[in-house]
């Protein structure tokens, strides 16, 4: 059994991680270097990916997604050579327009193709020994529009939604910076108030109501650990954070307060030093009736508006460790033998899996329970088809002797957010401190990407089936 | 030389050690031993282990505990290998490699931390009744005019 396998199952049995391997002491600690290692990956080929589209280079979401995905494990080969779990954290996916999660499909042909407008969400996360990076950013797509003629912002409801959510984040990252700060207020407080969970939910929904957007079911800000990043398979003890409810059907309720995910998850501990943490937050262009939104929080659209895509069938898959059976099929053996091997308690794709007759396998091992789908899932609202925006970041809060603490923003720093101008704008004076350039007086440090080269996977894949025919 | 299953195998002597079926009972008879087999016991935790060595290993042992302290080669409590400074330079083998890997690791640290950079302090969100502008146009589309 592997490392991360038994720290699912010593979770699962609601046993205490030892927390050496969870505090990052300094920036230059060990288990700092493998989480920022997986951090310039992550932003590496996240930027890399940003720029193609950009640059119209890559349209088709299948040539997006295996682009990815590939870039991940060829950057995670060169480095870390004695640690033998280390890839893909998060299959690259690329979610459009409505679309709020799972979409990375399986073949070129039937794929998306990114048009004019599309508001495309990226998202991957690459993990080194369990230090895990996640990383979505939002771009509007304009690729029948030569970059040079691009002379106005994008405006509307995209532009809403894009600053609602960028501006949320940033907010969060120096409101969690700010437990940090050790002169003039004492430590874990920001004003006069403690900065826990729920005054995390209070800025979140406050910067949503300025722009007139909804949050979406899967945000969440919440502290991570090694190899628990909140997988869904995964029944964590001990989360700080706050959760605006769970995104699988199966564990969501329409009351956010009832899901599984409120219970475990503890909204009145406060974030400290030496903790990593992800701020993954989804808004949406509202344009549903009051009944589409949660009785208990107007800022919150109801989990009735969250369906699954009718025609598309879910690629990706995550082990659920805490069952185990003994399969009939062989190909369902093997596909199970190749997850426990080669793959960690992280999401996979389809497509990665090398097993003769894998799809097969698969399909029986999820009607047995012991891999979970990630269905994709998009919001309705009517009228109209509503747009949604998703940006996730991981940051750590070290502790400085120069500075009695810093955050490090693994990924999302580095990279430029579309051009776009919402004639909203944030009004509340505490958030407003938090977004100027002093940033609330917290020491701010981003991962730089690195410039990588893109590997042409239709090109390849283009020659080797003329191979094959020849 | 006799083959595995040959009828001329010595066969599993009375006093040879025998692996603990549970993997925590531990002798605590001490076995009669010959001069080298004595070296083989090892006291750990108040409970004798009946671990013997072989004359070979014991050779061995012999030969190396000769060599450290020629070397002036010190192994700790904890298991660590220490050395004299003044010896470092002499044991080429093991000081090469030592400092190298200290080396890398050095180097390592500094490449990684030196790849983070200070925010640039481009966002300033401020409330002026014009509304909220992210990003901006292209740096080549503001080179070309």
């Amino acid at each position: 059994m592997s490392e991360a396998q038994e720290v699912m199952m010593l979770d699962n049995q609601s046993q205490q991680e030892p927390d050496a391997k969870n505090f990052v002491a300094s920036v230059d600690a060990p288990i700092s270097l493998k989480y920022i290692e997986a951090g310039r990956i992550a932003q590496s080929v996240l930027k890399l990916l940003a720029t193609q589209i950009t640059e119209q280079r890559l349209s088709n979401v299948y040539d997006i997604c295996r682009t990815g995905d590939l870039l991940i494990e060829q950057e995670c080969g060169k480095i870390f050579k004695n640690v033998e779990e280390k890839g893909v954290a998060n299959p690259t996916c690329v979610d459009v327009n409505n679309c709020i999660w799972g979409y990375s499909p399986m073949e070129r042909d039937n794929a998306y193709v990114l048009a004019n407008g599309d508001v495309a969400k990226i998202s991957l996360g690459v993990h080194i020994d369990g230090y895990t990076s996640l990383a979505t950013h939002t771009m509007v797509v304009l690729p029948t529009v030569p970059v040079l003629e691009q002379t106005e912002p994008t405006t509307g409801p995209v532009a809403d939604v894009t600053c609602a959510t960028h501006l949320a984040v940033e907010a969060v990252v120096s409101l969690l910076g700010t437990v940090l700060l050790r002169a003039d207020t004492p430590s874990g407080f920001f004003g006069d108030r403690e900065v826990n969970g729920l005054r995390i939910k209070e800025v979140v929904e406050t910067i949503a109501k300025s722009f007139k957007v909804k949050i979406l079911p899967g945000s969440q800000v919440r502290r991570v650990k090694r190899f628990l990043v909140g997988q869904e398979t995964v029944h964590e003890v001990d989360v700080k954070g706050y959760s605006w409810g769970a995104l699988s059907i199966e564990d969501a309720t329409d009351d956010p307060e009832e899901g599984d995910l409120k219970k475990i998850v503890n909204s009145e501990a406060a974030p400290e030093a030496g903790e990593s943490w992800v701020i993954d937050l989804a808004m949406c262009s509202f344009s549903g009736v009051q009944a589409d939104l949660h009785a208990s929080n107007s800022q919150q659209i109801s989990r009735r508006c969250i369906k699954p895509h009718r025609a598309l069938k879910p690629t990706i898959f995550i082990r659920d460790y805490s069952k185990s059976l003994s399969m009939k099929l062989k190909s369902a053996r093997g596909v199970l033998t190749e997850i426990d091997n080669r793959k960690s308690v992280f999401p996979f794709h389809l497509s990665a899996l090398e097993t003769e007759g894998a799809p097969l396998g698969v399909a029986a091992l999820v009607k047995m329970g012991i891999l979970a789908p990630t269905t994709v899932l998009t919001v309705q609202g009517a009228p109209g088809t509503p747009v949604s925006s998703r940006t996730r970041t991981t940051i750590l809060l070290t502790p400085s002797v120069k500075y009695g603490g810093e955050v490090v923003r693994l990924t999302g720093g580095d990279i430029t957010p579309s051009w776009v101008h919402s004639d909203l704008e944030i009004t509340d004076a505490e958030i407003l401190t938090l977004l100027d350039t002093k940033r609330a007086g917290i020491h701010l440090r981003n991962i730089a990407a690195v410039e990588l080269s893109a590997p042409i996977v239709a090109a390849a894949e283009e020659t080797e089936s003329a191979m094959e025919v020849e | 030389m006799p083959s595995k299953n040959s009828i001329n195998r010595p066969k599993l002597q009375a006093k040879q050690a025998r692996k603990s079926t549970t993997g925590q009972k531990r002798a605590t008879k001490r076995i009669a031993a010959d001069k080298f087999r004595n070296e083989g016991i090892i006291k750990s935790d108040s409970v004798l282990h009946a671990r013997a060595l072989t004359r070979k290993q014991a050779r061995k042992n012999q030969r190396n505990s000769r060599y450290m302290a020629q070397n002036g080669i010190v192994i700790e409590e904890n298991g660590d290998v220490v050395m004299k400074a003044d010896e470092v330079k002499d044991i080429v083998g093991v000081s090469r490699t030592q400092m190298k890997k200290e080396e890398r690791q050095r180097l390592f640290a500094v490449d990684k931390v030196a790849g983070i950079e200070d925010v640039l302090l481009e966002m300033d969100i401020a409330s002026s009744g014009k509304g909220t502008t992210l990003g901006g146009p292209p740096a080549a589309a503001i080179a070309a005019q």
